[in-house]
């Protein structure tokens, strides 16, 4: 079914094509990006319930000067047909102050070139299988509530769950002198979270769910429930690991946050441009085994970060990042593009109109292999299969990656012993962990709950996965 | 457009409603080394409605809540919309019921500034500090923001105020062995030079170090001093197991009078709520409710006095209301840094990132920068790990020496025996 179109943006689109033009009469290059991004999270406790606006919600405008030499932005959230001239007297000043700030400090400004534009236009509706309308917030909540009480009726070690979904539709508009973009896609994400105790000692399984869908993720949900249940009630057993060098096997969602945390932030091409990425000096470069390629797009997957164009207006692409263990390029958006001379690769992201773009990852992820998940564990004399994570952070400049992973099952004589330590966590240095790749396995999964940061702000929607991958980590 | 919302809201078949309006204004510098590669400037405004509903059932009563963020360019069918939705859908939402902030009128304006003339005063101390021989600064984004709030409920709460924020992500280089590289995110209020250049003059010598470092070793068995932000995150782990809504969602089990740490020994944890803490980014005077904020003592001697929670979940607990206050201290411990360092130990101001699970109290965080000193001498690491659980760490020790650090003002260091440490 058809998302349906924002009836906000297209109503503002000839004041912000006036708007273009009034700017474009003092500035060579001139674009805005309008979003009506809106959705409802519910949230359904052992201790209570919320209904609320999706935290990614947003509405408002960012428009983008080059007067030749800089580039300048200013975002807002109000406007009409009497207030453009105000807005474009607005920009001219602060482009003006701006200058004015450098000189004074005796700083400079990197030179830039406009972006040169072809004429596009797009329009693009997407679907899902059941649009949130189709359910009151009754029965969403009911039917959140019974895999809650589904959760607690399993064990009574079971202390608290947490079931929370969540639908957004994203609607953006991008309009400059050639291009007139638009498009609406709905997401969604769902999270199983269950608390079990035993004695004092707490623990918590957590399962995630994503993708262009919309209530039919509640199904997906329901059917984990007794998987998330059993875990929580595992960990309350689970060791520490010794810590050491093992051999490992990644689960799928594993292997995604290490392409994501591993490459995904070393290739962000804003990264080459402020001398922060170690990836620049090895293109066309050995930084994997020959198993590995590692694809980042928007169109590569269909995914929570699939889009039709980024928040620059370039269209989405499909990216080999590592094609068979050798580094052939990067992900970049205008900007960086523009300083590198390399063509944008529509990964130009934005957390909203109220912040910069960025080089961000989109859908991020190792291609599938041909070994099995049992030929991979028996394989193994000693080590871990790991699964689940609950974070990770990069280190582009060093190549260093921390991983930190829910658990893992210990690998005895090429069998699972049944014996699990939580958490886990993995570190090490970035090539030496995609050279010790020895095993594919055959299918993927993606994921693309949560959110992505870069540092420690600017969180974007994107999604990473691949196949299981067995290979040697440190472990701590 | 707020009394456009207002009108509609008392017409709407709801009992109560709270409205939180947020006026942001901002400048942005985004700089690569000396250059600037882009600047921006904000306006924006947000409207954050909930709506409440009270039911019985069975007898007992019951108060739901929906809440949606309203744009002011909705149009009048728009906004009721918007308005009807949150109240159907806060029908469903069966909550214990609770009471909402009442009778509160007050607005606090803080002196003006000129937000070009902020920014101007941190772009001159970023820069003044980048003078170190070796090191560098790689890139620096500096958003500099004035935010007007205004919280209004239909109890008749009509609070404002205005806060000014400074955020400064600096990354700095430093050529060794490898060229290397630190982060660092400083958080204040107004851009105060002098704090901007020590912060930077200390982070361009850790870079140094970082770039001389050597692998981890394998350490076993000796303390860890963590400095700076780890330090503030395992300080808020304290702060959490103290909290009424952790309480009420049955993850702290900590109680009244009992200890919120665990069985190790050296110093006991005394915490406080600061909502007005001087120079500190997320100082209010009000919560999120409209509740006017003050400052509490949550933790004595490593005893939990209180629980402290916004009102919903001070209700529920049946303990005084605190609010949620966006500050906390702690008070400085029985030692000086420097005799935490005078044997051996694993000292680490800079991890990739700090990982504190305030539901089970693992830590974890890979060393970007670390000093090893084994009695003798005192060596940079880089590389491996530290992983342990705060509930089961033999003993705890705070530094004599305070900093602010973002929303934390408390010991600078704390030194740990019991975690583990993965190195080469």
């Amino acid at each position: 079914m058809k998302v349906g179109k924002s009836r906000f943006l297209l109503d503002k689109k000839p004041a912000l094509k006036k708007l273009v033009e009034l700017l474009g009469e003092t500035y060579p290059y001139v674009s805005i990006l309008g979003t009506d991004v809106a959705g409802k999270a519910y949230k359904v406790t052992t201790t209570g319930i919320t209904v609320k606006g999706s935290d990614w919600s947003e509405r408002g405008f960012v428009i983008r000067v080059h007067d030749g030499q800089r580039y300048f932005e200013y975002s807002f959230n109000e406007v009409d047909e009497d207030s453009l001239e105000e807005i474009a007297e607005y920009v001219r000043k602060r482009t003006g102050s701006a200058s004015k700030t450098v000189k004074e400090l005796s700083l400079s400004y990197t030179s830039l070139t406009p972006p040169e534009e072809e004429k596009s236009e797009i329009d693009f509706e997407g679907e899902v299988a059941i649009l949130p309308g189709k359910m009151s917030p009754g029965e969403i909540i009911q039917k959140l509530a019974s895999i809650r009480d589904r959760a607690h009726a399993i064990s009574e070690e079971i202390v608290n769950v947490m079931t929370l979904m969540e639908n957004v539709r994203v609607s953006k508009l991008f309009v400059s002198a050639k291009k007139d973009l638009y498009q609406s896609y709905m997401w969604s994400q769902g999270y199983l979270y269950v608390l079990a105790r035993r004695d004092g000692n707490t623990k918590y399984g957590i399962e995630g769910f994503s993708g262009l869908k919309g209530l039919e993720i509640l199904d997906e949900m329901e059917s984990k429930i007794d998987k998330v249940v059993e875990n929580a009630r595992m960990l309350l057993s689970a060791g520490r690991i010794e810590p050491g060098v093992y051999d490992v096997i990644c689960s799928p969602d594993v292997a995604g946050l290490i392409a994501h945390e591993a490459f995904g932030h070393g290739v962000e091409m804003d990264m080459f441009v402020k001398g922060r990425a170690k990836a620049v000096e090895y293109i066309d470069r050995e930084v994997a085994s020959e198993l590995v390629t590692m694809h980042d797009g928007a169109a590569s997957a269909r995914e929570v970060s699939s889009y039709v164009f980024d928040d620059e207006g370039t269209l989405a692409h499909d990216t080999v990042i590592i094609d068979r263990g050798i580094l052939k390029r990067g992900i970049s958006d205008i900007i960086s593009a523009t300083v590198l001379g390399t063509e944008p690769t529509g990964n130009g992201k934005r957390e909203s109109f109220e912040r910069k773009a960025y080089a961000r990852m989109t859908n991020t992820y190792f291609a599938p292999g041909s070994d099995s998940l049992e030929e991979m564990i028996s394989s193994i004399e000693y080590g871990y299969l790991l699964e689940n994570y609950y974070s990770g952070m990069e280190d582009p400049k060093n190549w260093g990656i921390q991983c930190v992973i829910a658990y893992g099952r210990e690998i005895k004589d090429g069998k699972l012993t049944g014996k699990v330590v939580s958490p886990v966590m993995m570190t090490g240095y970035v090539p030496t962990l995609l050279k010790s790749i020895s095993m594919v396995s055959g299918e993927i999964e993606l994921s693309g709950t949560g959110a992505c940061g870069k540092g420690h702000k600017e969180f974007a929607k994107v999604s990473s996965g691949g196949p299981y991958i067995k290979a040697k980590a440190r472990l701590g | 457009m707020l009394e456009k919302i207002i009108s509609r809201l008392q017409k709407a078949d709801i009992n109560g409603w709270k409205i939180e309006e947020k006026f942001i204004e901002g400048q942005e510098y985004f700089f690569v080394k000396r250059e600037l590669d882009l600047s921006r400037a904000k306006k924006v405004r947000h409207f954050d409605l909930t709506v409440y509903r009270d039911f019985y059932e069975s007898g007992k009563k019951y108060r739901g809540s929906s809440s949606t963020r309203l744009s002011p360019m909705m149009s009048d069918d728009e906004l009721q919309v918007a308005i009807d939705e949150a109240a159907f859908a806060a029908g469903f939402v069966k909550n214990p019921w609770y009471p909402l902030v009442s009778s509160m009128v007050e607005r606090l304006e803080p002196p003006d500034h000129d937000l070009q003339e902020l920014s101007s005063d941190a772009i001159g101390a970023i820069f003044r500090a980048d003078n170190r021989e070796g090191a560098w600064l790689n890139s620096m984004e500096l958003f500099v923001t004035r935010n007007s709030h205004r919280i209004i409920n239909s109890e008749g709460v009509d609070v404002s105020y205005t806060r000014y924020r400074t955020y400064i992500e600096t990354i700095v280089n430093a050529s060794g062995k490898e060229e290397v590289e630190l982060y660092d995110q400083l958080l204040l209020s107004l851009p105060e030079k002098r704090t901007i250049e020590e912060r930077i003059t200390d982070l361009l010598e850790k870079a140094i170090d970082r770039s001389q470092a050597v692998s981890t070793p394998s350490l076993k068995a000796i303390p860890v001093i963590l400095t700076g932000d780890p330090t503030k995150e395992v300080a808020r782990y304290y702060l959490n197991q103290s909290s009424a809504r952790m309480k009420y969602d049955r993850i702290s089990q900590v109680e009244p009078g009992e200890s919120v740490q665990g069985d190790e020994t050296g110093d006991r944890i005394n915490l406080s709520l600061v909502p007005d803490l001087e120079g500190s980014y997320f100082s209010a005077p009000f919560d999120e409710d409209g509740f006017k904020l003050m400052r509490r003592d949550i933790v004595k001697n490593g005893l939990l006095k209180g629980y402290w929670g916004n009102l919903r979940y001070s209700s529920y607990l049946g303990v005084e209301i605190t609010g949620s206050a966006m500050n906390f201290s702690l008070l400085p411990g029985s030692m000086g840094i420097e005799e935490m360092r005078s044997s051996p130990h694993l000292e680490v101001p800079n991890f990739s990132a700090v990982e504190v699970d305030e539901t089970t109290g693992d830590f974890g965080g890979e060393i970007r920068l670390g000093w090893y000193f084994d009695g003798t001498k005192r060596i940079p690491v880089t590389g491996g790990s530290i992983t342990g659980n705060l509930r089961d760490i033999k003993s705890l020790y705070l530094s004599r020496e305070v900093e602010l650090e973002s929303d934390y003002l408390g010991p600078k260091s704390m030194m740990i025996e019991g975690f583990n440490i993965s190195g080469e």
